[in-house]
């Protein structure tokens, strides 16, 4: 007889969908089975190719309980095996790989097959090795309340296959698998044993039908036993439920609002999300301060221009309170950025970049009309470097007008802070990289550079062949804080 | 000659940056950790939950992300790299440009086949979540749709991560109508519903999986040992085989639906036009 074809070989079930089935029952049970004969052939499209000549064998089938089912026979159990907080609603399960495992023994009289999914409570039964394997041991009264009927055994095992995205599936031989299900629910909180165990041992036993005062210890050989603990507070469903309905004090949950509301019905925070927070100073012990987070009960659009510091982001609340929310994302925002070298780098090469185009554009002269250059539009350092005398009455313009073409001593006083000695640590940086560049040109020989009245800039000779030692003696300090940031300062300073 | 100084107008909008000045973009590393910023990455939860009342044990809370506090946090970063007064003169600028920067790259990650340069970052809107559910379930699904009846209207999640055991953060693109908060999948499960009074049932399935009706079928449960008269529920079931009753038996993930009813929103737009009146003496 031609074999059926193996279901693994039928396309895989797709995702979503399962099949199930109440038993696969192997033709052969344990034991010696002799007589059986193989045959073989191999045909073409119009001669047999190959044959193996009839043969009778001995085929033996080893009986799969006689000892603790090995690791991989067990695909999956639930709860899983150490949980600390299992659902007290679902009944437990194994899953073993082999999907004919439990109709693989004769079955017990009356019943389908010959296991079972026993769940213990803690203190409930013993463990020890009966005959040097694991056993789990539990008064026949115990038994009579606890394990399924005869009749209930086979109604708790079943074959199932598994669709093509069951994580399962993947670790399965053919995507075919038996389960074994308890008929005991667990109890809240409480530590458990689940033990599938043969029953075969039982065939002589008086538990069906029930002897509930029989005490005498019953040895069952454990194929598998896990064991767990259920939560105090039951599954999904009842957790939501209890979460929706707060009703203190006997469900003293905080419910489902909108950020800023509490249970009682009063408004911890304003529409904005602020609320009153401590912040005491030591001269102002009770000072309070109004803080918006970025989680607010009512949509909110950008309304907020830019700061250049928290002090900028400061507020003022109608009542004089200080309002501190986007003071402290700007506070958060820097500190969040100097935490991370890498972050920093990129804002810090970003910001360096950004200046030098700032410098440029600000700098960029629109030159009048020269005779062979039309429409020639150049920019600051094309003009201090053509050593063309057309071009003078364009530094001396440009010089006398303001004495600085940066602009930048034009802050000093205006910015809280900046004086000619926060200029060279602070802004030197860019400004010597500008210098640099221009100096070249000027210090390139050739045709003399029209002594313009170039006045010194932040103190230093524009003019001075070694401007570039100059410039590097002078903004010292900064070399050193540059250095700090992992930037190299000669090669960026390299013209 | 004239002297051609490039005067920064001002801004259109905040949300924009002056017609004709360049911003160099940043490093893509540098632009996700600022859109990171967006979806408060990294912001300590002092910061979000200013005061445990806030978000009491066992809660949800349900939120609009404001969108001045974390641009004034791209803001704060910008100045971490500031250069010098001269360059701090250019911060409003760059910040207006970086901020648009970070938002078109959170854009962009949300809506990797949308075309960039017409991208727009929606109002970021999501929910706290704490509770044993998410210490117990941390792989629960959470689904927003923008449109209650339409369940194929599920909003991108900008974000879904776990600040503690038990304390969970999502984040929607847009704002929700309807958040579907489901129980994760966990394989077979199988177990029964309790019901009040201490009884419990089950929905009985025709073989083929689809449920018999509406009325489920009781469960008798034995109240001292727990156990189930499975005979008993196969017959009430009418599910002869173990694959059959296992069906029957076997239980879907849960799911938990909030849909908004907006009474917040009606309840302020109430009060403003109230002070509106109370100001102009109607």
């Amino acid at each position: 007889m031609i074999p059926a074809p193996e279901p693994a070989l039928a396309p895989p079930l797709p995702p979503g969908q399962l099949a199930t089935s109440d038993a696969a029952v192997p033709p052969l049970h344990p034991g010696e089975h002799p007589g059986l004969v193989i045959a073989q052939q191999v045909t073409g499209t119009d001669a047999i190719l190959a044959s193996v000549t009839a043969s009778a064998v001995t085929l033996t089938v080893v009986d799969p309980g006689i000892a603790p089912l090995p690791a991989d026979e067990i695909l999956a159990v639930y709860p899983p095996a150490g949980a600390e907080d299992a659902a007290e609603v679902m009944l437990p399960h194994v899953t073993l790989r082999a999907r004919s495992l439990p109709w693989a023994n004769p079955p017990l009289a009356g019943a389908t097959t010959w296991l079972a999914l026993l769940l213990l409570r803690k203190g409930e039964a013993t463990f020890g090795l009966t005959n040097g394997r694991p056993t789990v041991t539990c008064t026949q009264g115990q038994l009579t309340t606890l394990l399924p009927t005869p009749a209930e055994l086979g109604l708790l095992c079943h074959v199932r296959e598994l669709p093509s995205d069951d994580p399962l599936a993947a670790r399965d031989d053919d995507r075919f698998v038996a389960l074994v299900v308890g008929n005991r629910l667990p109890i809240k909180s409480t530590e458990h044993d689940a033990c599938l165990v043969d029953l075969r041992g039982l065939a002589a036993a008086p538990i069906w039908p029930g002897n509930l005062v029989n005490n005498t210890p019953q040895a069952l050989p454990l194929l598998h036993r896990w064991s767990f603990k259920t939560g105090s507070g039951g599954d999904f469903e009842a957790h939501f439920a209890r979460l929706r309905s707060p009703a203190p004090p006997d469900n003293p949950t905080g419910g489902v609002l909108a950020f800023g509301q509490s249970v009682d019905g009063e408004d911890l925070a304003d529409d904005d999300g602020a609320l009153l927070l401590a912040a005491p100073l030591p001269d102002e012990p009770e000072r309070r301060v109004r803080y918006a987070g970025p989680l607010v009960p009512l949509a909110r659009t950008l309304e907020h221009e830019p700061s250049e510091s928290a002090d900028a982001a400061l507020g003022l609340a109608d009542d004089g309170t200080e309002v501190v929310g986007l003071a402290a994302a700007v506070e958060l925002g820097r500190l969040l950025a100097i935490a991370n070298p890498r972050v920093l780098a990129g804002l810090v090469g970003f910001r360096d970049y950004q200046l030098r185009e700032d410098i440029d554009t600000l700098l960029t002269i629109e030159a009048p009309p020269r005779p062979g250059k039309p429409g020639f539009v150049s920019d600051w350092r094309d003009i201090f470097g053509d050593p063309d005398p057309w071009f003078d009455g364009v530094r001396d313009d440009l010089w006398g007008r303001s004495g600085d073409p940066t602009g930048i001593l034009g802050l000093v006083g205006k910015v809280p802070g900046l004086d000619t000695t926060r200029l060279k640590t602070l802004g030197g940086f860019q400004l010597a990289r500008r210098l640099t560049t221009m100096s070249n040109p000027l210090a390139a020989p050739g045709p003399a550079v029209t002594a313009a009245s170039a006045p010194s800039l932040i103190g230093i000779d524009l003019t001075a062949p070694d401007l570039a030692t100059i410039l590097d003696n002078q903004f010292g300090a900064l070399r050193a804080s540059v250095a700090a940031l992992g930037i190299d300062l000669d090669e960026e300073l390299a013209p | 000659m004239t002297r051609r100084i490039v005067a920064i107008p001002p801004a259109p909008g905040v949300a924009g940056v002056p017609p004709g000045y360049h911003v160099a973009a940043l490093s893509d590393d540098v632009l996700d950790w600022l859109a990171d910023l967006l979806i408060l990455r990294g912001v300590p939860l002092s910061y979000l939950v200013p005061h445990p009342d806030l978000l009491p044990p066992e809660s949800i809370r349900f939120f609009h992300v404001d969108p001045n506090f974390t641009a004034h946090l791209i803001d704060g970063a910008l100045t971490a790299a500031d250069l010098g007064a001269f360059d701090r003169a250019f911060h409003r600028p760059i910040a207006l440009a970086l901020r648009k920067q970070a938002e078109r790259r959170l854009a962009g990650r949300l809506f990797p086949n949308e075309n960039p340069e017409f991208l727009a970052l929606p109002q970021l809107s999501g929910l706290l979540f704490r509770s044993e559910i998410v210490r117990r379930w941390p792989g629960l699904s959470v689904t927003g749709y923008d449109k209650s009846s339409d369940p194929g209207s599920a909003l991108k999640l900008a974000r879904k991560d776990r600040l503690a055991a038990g304390l969970m953060i999502v984040l929607f693109a847009g704002v929700p109508r309807r958040v579907d908060i489901a129980e994760p999948f966990e394989g077979a499960r199988f177990g029964v519903e309790p019901k009040p009074g201490e009884t419990w049932s089950i929905q009985a399935r025709h073989p083929d999986g689809n449920l018999t009706g509406t009325v489920p079928v009781t469960v008798t449960i034995d109240k001292t040992t727990r156990r189930l008269d499975i005979a008993k529920l196969a017959a009430d079931c009418k599910a002869p085989g173990s694959g059959h009753l296992s069906l029957c038996l076997q239980q879907t993930p849960y799911v938990q639906i909030f849909q908004g009813s907006g009474a917040r929103e009606k309840q302020r737009i109430r009060r403003v036009r109230n002070d509106l009146k109370r100001r102009i003496g109607g």
